[in-house]
C-alpha cells in the first residue's frame, strides 16, 4: 500500500509588485491541491509564467505560501521549523552553470550537506562519502577535486545531482534538471534520475516544460496554467485521452521528429498569449485562448473535478 | 520539388572552415562544411551546442565576432564571393537580400525606439524611401506576420510585446526588405510550446508565399519536419550526414543521427524502456580528434574511424553520410 510523502492543500503564493501602488499581487500560484505517494514521480508541466517553479519552491519552504499548507510524511510543515526537514527534501535545479559555487571544488560543493548535517566521523568517512555518491551519478574519485568550470553541462548537472543526494533525501524536486542540456545529454540525466528513484525508493516532483520528457519520467501528470492545475492524471492516460482543451492544444503543438506523422497531424493552434498573473481572466483562466470557451467561462471558474477515476479535470466543456 | 531544377541556386558554400584564436589556442568550430541552397528551399541545420551550425551562418552573414576568422573555403551568396567584400558592402547586402532572425526576441530587439521606428529604419537604410513610406511599410509587415492592430503596435516599444509578438516583429523586420534569403538562428528555443506553434505555422505560410530561400538553425529535430526539405546533421564542426528531410527519416545512415532520434523520449510510444543515451561528452574543438569528430561516442567505432576522417559517403540519391561503416557496405 502507497502511502503519501508529499501532500499540499489550497496552496495559495502570492508575489507583491514592487513600487506599486495598487497593492497587486502576482497570483503565481492559486488555489492548488495534490498528493504524491511514497516512491512517486509527479510532473508538473506548463508554459513559463504557469507557477510551476513556484508550486516545487513552496513546498520546500524555499518561499512562505501565502496560505494553504504543506503535509510532509503526515506531518504539517507549513509553519515548521525547516531545519529537521531540509536532509529529507532536496532541490536539483535547471541551471548547472549557475547552482555550482564556482569557487568550491567537486568534493567541496558535495560535501558541504554532510559537513552541515554532520554525518560523518572524520575525513576519511567524509571523502568516502563523497567518492560513493559521485560514483552513483556516473562520476569518478578524480573529479572531487576539480572545478566547476572544467566539467562540461551534462557532468555539471550530475553533480547538482550528486550534492542532492548527499543527505539521502527521500524527496527531491527536479525543477527543469535537463532542459538546459543537449538532447544526447538529456537522455543520461533521465537515466540517471530513474536509476536512483529505483535504487534509492526516491520520490520525485518533476517540473518541465517538455511534455515527452515528463512523460517518459512520471507516473502522474499535472497540467498548470496560470497559476492552476487544469488537469491531472496518470501520464499514459493524460496522452490518451486529454480532456482540458488546453492540454489538447499542448500536446498537439509539440512538433514530432518524423514527417510522416507531422503530416497527419492535426495541430490546434492557439491564438495569442497566455494572459497576465497580475490581472487573470475572470471566470476560467484559459478563456482568452480557448476554442471551446462559452459565456459561462467567462464568468465562473471551474472546479477541478475527478470525471473518471484519478482523471481531474478543470473545465465545464471537457472532452 | 518540380521547381527545384529550374531554381536558381543562391547560397553556394564550400569547405568553409572557422576558427577562434583564443588565449588557449585555435578553437576549430567549423571544419570543412559545404552546402548550397536554391530559391523557395527550406534547409534545416541540427546540431548541438558547439556543432558548428550557427558560427557557418555567422560567416556568410560577415558577422563573426573576434577572434573568429574564415580560415578557409568559399562562399557565394547570389553570385557575389562574400569573402572578398569589405564591411561596407556587406552592410548593403546584410538586412536587405539577406535577413537573419536570432534566437532571443528580448534582446534583439531595441528598447528605445517603437518597433514600428526599427522596422522602417530598415527600410529607409536599403531603400531610397522616406520616413512617411517606411513607416507604411513597417506597418503592412506587421500586418503580414499576423500582429493584431498593427497600426497601433508599429507605435510601441519592444516592452509592450510578449516573446512571440517580439519574434513576429523581428520577422516582420527581416521580411520588410523582401530578401532572398532568410536566416533563423534556433528562432522558437526562447519559446514557449504553444508559441512555437504559431511562429513555426507563421514561417511555412510565409514559406508558400515568397521565394526566398530559408536556412534554419536548431537543436529540434521536430521542427525540421515541419518546415524544411533538406536536413544537413552537423557534429564537432563538420557535416554528419546531409539529405532529403523525409528520406532522412526513412533511413536514417549516420551513428550520430540514430543516436539523436533514438536519445529523445517520444510522446507517441507506449515502452517504458530506459532511453538510449549517447553515453560520453561533446567534442572539444580545441584538440579535436584526428578522425571523425563522433568516434568517441559511437557505438560502432572501428579503427579507422579513430584515425582518419570520413568522406561524404553517398548512401542514396543526395542523401550522404560520413561514416566508414558505409566503405564496408560497398
Amino acid at each position: 500500500m502507497s502511502k503519501r510523502l508529499i501532500e499540499i492543500k489550497n496552496l495559495i503564493k502570492h508575489f507583491p509588485v514592487k513600487g506599486d501602488t495598487r497593492n497587486s499581487k502576482v497570483q503565481a500560484v492559486d488555489d492548488i491541491s495534490f498528493y504524491i505517494d511514497k516512491g512517486e514521480t509527479l510532473g508538473l508541466v506548463g508554459e513559463s509564467g504557469c507557477g510551476k517553479t513556484t508550486v516545487g519552491r513552496t513546498i520546500l519552504r524555499l518561499y512562505e505560501p501565502t496560505s494553504g499548507s504543506i503535509i510532509y510524511d503526515g506531518k504539517d510543515i507549513t509553519k515548521a521549523k525547516m531545519k529537521p526537514y531540509r536532509n529529507k527534501m532536496q532541490i536539483i535545479f535547471q541551471d548547472p552553470y549557475a547552482s555550482l559555487d564556482p569557487r568550491m571544488t567537486v568534493s567541496g560543493i558535495v560535501g558541504e550537506p554532510l559537513v552541515i548535517n554532520k554525518t560523518f566521523r572524520n575525513k576519511k568517512e567524509h571523502n568516502n562519502r563523497v567518492y560513493e555518491i559521485l560514483s552513483l551519478v556516473g562520476l569518478s574519485d578524480e573529479h572531487a577535486q576539480r572545478y566547476p568550470h572544467e566539467f562540461s553541462g551534462g557532468q555539471r548537472q550530475r553533480i547538482g545531482i550528486a550534492r542532492a543526494l548527499a543527505v539521502r533525501p527521500d524527496f527531491i524536486v527536479c525543477d527543469e534538471p535537463v532542459s538546459a542540456l543537449d538532447v544526447s545529454i538529456q537522455a543520461q540525466i533521465i537515466n540517471i534520475l530513474m536509476d536512483l528513484q529505483k535504487e534509492f525508493g526516491l520520490t520525485y516532483l518533476f517540473i518541465a516544460h517538455d511534455l515527452a520528457v515528463v512523460k517518459h519520467i512520471s507516473d502522474r501528470i499535472g497540467v498548470m496554467y496560470l497559476g492552476k492545475i487544469v488537469e491531472l492524471y496518470t501520464s499514459a492516460g493524460l496522452h490518451k485521452n486529454p480532456m482540458h482543451p488546453y492540454t489538447q492544444a499542448l500536446l498537439s503543438a509539440i512538433p514530432v521528429p518524423d514527417p510522416e506523422v507531422s503530416i497527419k497531424k492535426k495541430r490546434i493552434i492557439l491564438q495569442g498569449d497566455v494572459a497576465s498573473p497580475i490581472n487573470p481572466p475572470k471566470g476560467c483562466r484559459f478563456n482568452t485562448r480557448c476554442f471551446r470557451a462559452q459565456e459561462k467561462c467567462h464568468e465562473e471558474s471551474p472546479e477541478l473535478l475527478e470525471l473518471e477515476p484519478g482523471h481531474f479535470v478543470a473545465c465545464y466543456f471537457p472532452g | 520539388m518540380d521547381n527545384n531544377t529550374k531554381a536558381k541556386t543562391i547560397v553556394e558554400i564550400k569547405d568553409l572552415r572557422v576558427s577562434f584564436f583564443t588565449p588557449v589556442g585555435e578553437v576549430k568550430a567549423v571544419r570543412g562544411v559545404s552546402w548550397s541552397l536554391k530559391e523557395g528551399e527550406a534547409l534545416g541545420i541540427v546540431g548541438e551546442s558547439g556543432s558548428g551550425k550557427s558560427v557557418s551562418v555567422y560567416a556568410l552573414m560577415g558577422i563573426l565576432q573576434d577572434p573568429g576568422k574564415v580560415i578557409g573555403g568559399s562562399i557565394n551568396f547570389n553570385n557575389i564571393n562574400m569573402l572578398a567584400l569589405k564591411e561596407k558592402q556587406l552592410s548593403k547586402i546584410r538586412g536587405k537580400d539577406i535577413a537573419m532572425i536570432f534566437q532571443d526576441p528580448m534582446t534583439s530587439l531595441n528598447p528605445v525606439f517603437t518597433v514600428g521606428n526599427q522596422i522602417a529604419e530598415t527600410v529607409m537604410t536599403h531603400t531610397s524611401k522616406k520616413l512617411h513610406e517606411a513607416t507604411k511599410i513597417a506597418v503592412s509587415s506587421l500586418a503580414k506576420v499576423h500582429i493584431p492592430n498593427p497600426d497601433k503596435r508599429a507605435k510601441q516599444y519592444p516592452f509592450e510585446f510578449s516573446g512571440g509578438m517580439r519574434q513576429r516583429a523581428m520577422i516582420a523586420m527581416s521580411l520588410s526588405c523582401e530578401p532572398k534569403l532568410l536566416i533563423a538562428d534556433e528562432p522558437t528555443t526562447a519559446l514557449d510550446v504553444t508559441i512555437q506553434a504559431q511562429i513555426i505555422e507563421l514561417l511555412k505560410e510565409l514559406k508558400q508565399s515568397t521565394n526566398m530561400g530559408i536556412v534554419l538553425i536548431t537543436h529540434d529535430m521536430g521542427i525540421i519536419t515541419d518546415i524544411c526539405e533538406k536536413v544537413i546533421i552537423m557534429y564537432g564542426g563538420q557535416i554528419m550526414e546531409s539529405a532529403n528531410v523525409r528520406e532522412l527519416y526513412k533511413n536514417p545512415s549516420h551513428p550520430y543521427t540514430h543516436g539523436l532520434l533514438d536519445c529523445l523520449p517520444r510522446l507517441v510510444s507506449d515502452t517504458e524502456e530506459p532511453l538510449k543515451p549517447i553515453e560520453g561528452s561533446p567534442v572539444d574543438l580545441l584538440n579535436p580528434p584526428a578522425g571523425c569528430p563522433f568516434a568517441p561516442r559511437c557505438d560502432q567505432c572501428m579503427k579507422v574511424c579513430l584515425s582518419q576522417q570520413p568522406p561524404q559517403f553517398e548512401v542514396d540519391i543526395e542523401h550522404y553520410s560520413a561514416c566508414w561503416l558505409h566503405a564496408l557496405d560497398k
